[in-house]
């Protein structure tokens, strides 16, 4: 076999490099454009906490029935609502941040479809961080909210509007730099 | 935990499969039985591997486990169990994630082939399919992973993209992988080739069955995405040349070249360079199709699933898999020798030869209208689309000549000076057309391009015709005796017929919904009467009804022909509120003579809704058409099979 280099034999890959680093120096182009992919933010930011009865969790049987959160009590005071589940692996990273973040301003947490068996043992093994629970079984609650999934925590200001939302476990920086400085200003 | 085991065994696959390339690197002058033996079996593991990584996937999409971020973010659990099976590819990890199962399903069926395959290209071609592998794997490990897990569980997914909740999109994209990635067997052929130095007509009578099954699924695959395009995005139209229908339609013309020029190599063994060439091609075509869609550059309806970081990737493996290649063809092509024999202008290889330079020609006419657009945008930021426009002035006239010679090229016999009898089939030909294009000019819309592209159609229709009546009279065949008549198809390849038929009907139903479609674009409310020709519309009502998971306004109009009730159209918007996103469902009327196609548009009570009419006669014919072409690329397939079986009991 005797091999020699012909143009014709060449321009086939002549062309094709052409084109590859065309296409490299194009996407180079379209990679330095900035990105344009808001974060989309909650409808709810700076509305009213949706008006809706949400039944409470009943640590002792008692025989009253239907018993429903009260977010009266928070009238002109900074707030936090979490909404949580006992099966969701990320609310145990952040049940330690949750628990910080009960000492500084009250937690009303929610129970986002889960059993009250299981919410119950969940507090048990994690501690309870929080004011008041609230069951949500069915999961209206968390529609109500436009939740995105559990966690998910929102801020509540003295106006009782909502300020911040969080979805996803509160980590600590996130807790130390998104939220506690919004708590600060207070 | 079960995700994990999907990922871990593409991860074990990936590790696999770069140590048989080692492997085959080590031992690339040998061709003894060991090395095929290593080479074939762990070419089976890598694919029984991939195969339960992906039916991991997909048993993640039906059970719902939104912990996997392209579960959440591609399905629901409302969603139908088909479309959540389907959902599974409907994304980018997921389509790369059957992109690699048929890579390794095809190198596990082309392994098998060792009593076939010459012992000394088998262990190259392998080496080949494995090295491509590799080069997807590692672009799923590290750029594009579909075992992700999310960081917040959502309570129930994004759902899919309404647009592609439909039965024929389900099937698009494995149909079109199946082309695309059939491909690598023939790039696989001709690289080994290279390496090798062994190219003979066995060579070529080898891969001959691989690209036909590629180029069938592939003919399939465009016309179920040219389907859905027309009754689901409601545009009215087929074919848009947009630049993802492009991708698919590049590779596509590359492939029917290579499928002639290979069938001259295995005969006359000519046009060696030209044949690796278009193998070579072929599949770089389908990795730069990849590359547009899956890099983000485009912004169309089909970019459902693209990022631009992700481009640079599949640039590397493009500049790799078809880089590498054509420097080998460069330095070794020289050296192949073929038969000496002079081309005779009257000869089969002539004319398939002329048919080749016409469709790559085209193929670089669409190359240039869908990368020139994205090029200009780049160098001064000019956003200009290439539209029907340019395809129709430099497209549609080379393709012209190739409808012509479609129809002479199965007269004309191989390597003769002297055609013998073909005078008087072209000028029956040629009469039956031109009774036809008078035939055409009688009908008051036509126009002088409806008319050459008509009589295109009928040209070929009656170049099959004659074709094949001539052969059975030729074989003598008796009609009614089912054994001779069984004899005949084995001897003889109909599925050219078949293809060539299929050519001639969708060009048939091109030219009815070109040249000769109504079409209406008014305003009318609840009662109103539209009336177009011997036919009329009653609007009757507008309701809204609920879906599984949407919601959607109906409208009912009744059809009239001449009178009588034919049919009840209703035309539907579709909102889907957890992708929020509205779709149009389009009441398509459909007939072997032509479509009814309504669409309803935005309105109410008080002003009337918008609605769009055609009328588009034939249009059926155009995916009827593909149909028969893929449906002739099987046939001819089996008719090689048998024919070899039957020289094999003979010999």
């Amino acid at each position: 076999m005797k091999s020699k280099l012909t143009i014709y034999n060449i321009l086939p890959l002549i062309l094709f490099s052409l084109i590859i680093m065309v296409s490299g120096y194009v996407l180079y182009e379209v990679k330095k454009k900035p990105s344009n992919q808001n974060v989309i933010n909650s409808q709810l930011i700076g509305k009213k906490v949706p008006q809706i009865k949400i039944e409470k969790l009943k640590f002792v049987k008692k025989k009253i029935k239907n018993e429903i959160l009260n977010f009266n009590k928070y009238t002109n005071k900074f707030y936090a609502v979490n909404f949580y589940a006992s099966w969701c692996a990320p609310c145990r990273v952040e049940a330690p941040i949750i628990e910080e973040l009960s000492n500084i301003i009250p937690i009303v947490g929610i129970a986002y479809k889960d059993k009250v068996q299981n919410t119950k043992k969940f507090l048990d093994d994690y501690g309870n961080p929080y004011d008041q629970i609230g069951l949500d079984t069915l999961g209206k609650i968390a529609i109500e909210w436009g939740v995105y999934g559990v966690p998910e925590t929102f801020i509540i200001n003295a106006n009782g509007k909502i300020i911040y939302r969080h979805a996803g476990p509160l980590l600590y920086n996130v807790f130390q730099n998104e939220v506690l400085p919004l708590i600060r200003r207070k | 935990m079960i995700p994990e085991i999907g990922h871990i065994l593409l991860i074990i696959t990936f590790v696999a499969s770069i140590l048989q390339v080692v492997f085959w690197c080590y031992n690339i002058k040998k061709s003894d039985q060991i090395t095929i033996d290593v080479l074939q079996k762990s070419t089976f593991i890598n694919f029984i591997f991939i195969l339960f990584s992906f039916g991991i996937l997909v048993y993640s999409f039906i059970i719902s486990d939104f912990s996997l971020v392209i579960v959440s973010d591609n399905s629901h659990t409302l969603k139908p169990l088909i479309y959540k099976i389907s959902g599974t590819w409907g994304n980018h990890e997921g389509s790369l994630m059957l992109w690699i199962l048929i890579l390794s399903f095809f190198t596990f069926l082309v392994s098998r082939k060792k009593n076939n395959i010459s012992p000394k290209l088998l262990p190259s071609i392998i080496g080949i399919q494995t090295i491509i592998l590799c080069l997807f794997l590692s672009f799923i490990l590290f750029t594009s992973n579909p075992f992700e897990r999310v960081d917040t569980l959502p309570i129930d997914g994004n759902g899919l993209n309404p647009l592609l909740q439909d039965p024929g999109l389900a099937l698009h994209p494995p149909l079109l992988y199946f082309g695309y990635v059939g491909l690598s067997v023939s790039f696989s052929f001709a690289v080994a080739a290279l390496i090798t130095g062994e190219i003979n007509k066995e060579w070529a009578r080898q891969m001959r069955p691989w690209i036909t099954i590629a180029w069938s699924a592939l003919t399939i695959g465009i016309a179920l995405g040219s389907w859905w395009a027309y009754y689901e995005l409601g545009w009215g139209g087929w074919w848009f040349w947009d630049p993802v229908e492009n991708a698919s339609f590049m590779p596509w013309l590359i492939a029917t070249a290579l499928l002639h020029s290979v069938r001259i190599l295995e005969v006359r063994f000519i046009l060696i360079n030209w044949t690796i060439l278009l193998s070579i091609l072929a599949f770089s075509f389908s990795l730069l199709g990849t590359f547009i869609v899956r890099s983000g550059l485009l912004t169309s309806v089909h970019a459902f699933a693209s990022d631009p970081s992700r481009g640079l990737f599949i640039l590397i493996i493009l500049a790799i898999a078809t880089g590498g290649p054509l420097i080998l063809y460069a330095t070794k092509s020289s050296s192949f020798q073929e038969n000496k024999t002079q081309f005779n202008i009257f000869s089969k290889e002539s004319a398939l030869l002329i048919n080749n330079l016409f469709l790559t020609t085209a193929a670089s006419t669409v190359l240039i209208g869908t990368l020139y657009p994205l090029f200009l945008d780049a160098f001064n930021g000019n956003k200009i689309s290439i539209g029907p426009a340019y395809y129709n002035a430099t497209f549609a006239p080379i393709m012209a000549p190739v409808i012509l010679l479609m129809a002479m090229a199965p007269f004309l016999s191989w390597g003769i000076k002297k055609p013998k009898q073909i005078s008087k089939k072209i000028f029956f030909l040629t009469t039956i057309t031109l009774l036809g294009g008078m035939g055409l000019f009688i009908i008051e819309e036509s126009s002088l391009f409806s008319i050459i592209c008509g009589s295109l159609a009928i040209w070929l229709f009656t170049g099959v015709i004659v074709d094949f009546t001539s052969q059975i009279k030729n074989a003598n065949v008796n009609l009614s005796s089912f054994k001779t008549l069984l004899l005949f198809f084995s001897k003889n390849n109909i599925g050219i017929h078949i293809a060539h038929m299929g050519v001639a009907v969708f060009l048939a139903g091109v030219t009815g919904e070109q040249f000769y479609k109504t079409e209406f674009n008014i305003k009318k409310n609840i009662g109103d009467v539209i009336s177009i020709g011997n036919k009329s519309l009653i609007f009757n009502k507008v309701e809204t009804l609920a879906g599984p998971n949407y919601k959607s306004e109906t409208a009912t109009f009744t059809l009239l022909k001449n009178g009588t009730i034919i049919s009840v159209l209703k035309p539907e918007k579709r909102f889907y509120p957890i992708e929020k996103s509205q779709t149009t469902e389009a009441a398509i009327l459909s007939d072997f003579w032509g479509d009814t196609y309504l669409v309803l548009g935005d309105g109410n009570k008080e002003t009337g809704w918008s609605i769009r009419v055609y009328f588009n006669p034939l249009i059926s014919w155009i995916w009827g058409g593909a149909g028969l072409m893929s449906l002739g690329g099987l046939v001819s397939i089996l008719q090689s099979r048998t024919a070899r079986r039957q020289v094999k009991s003979t010999s």
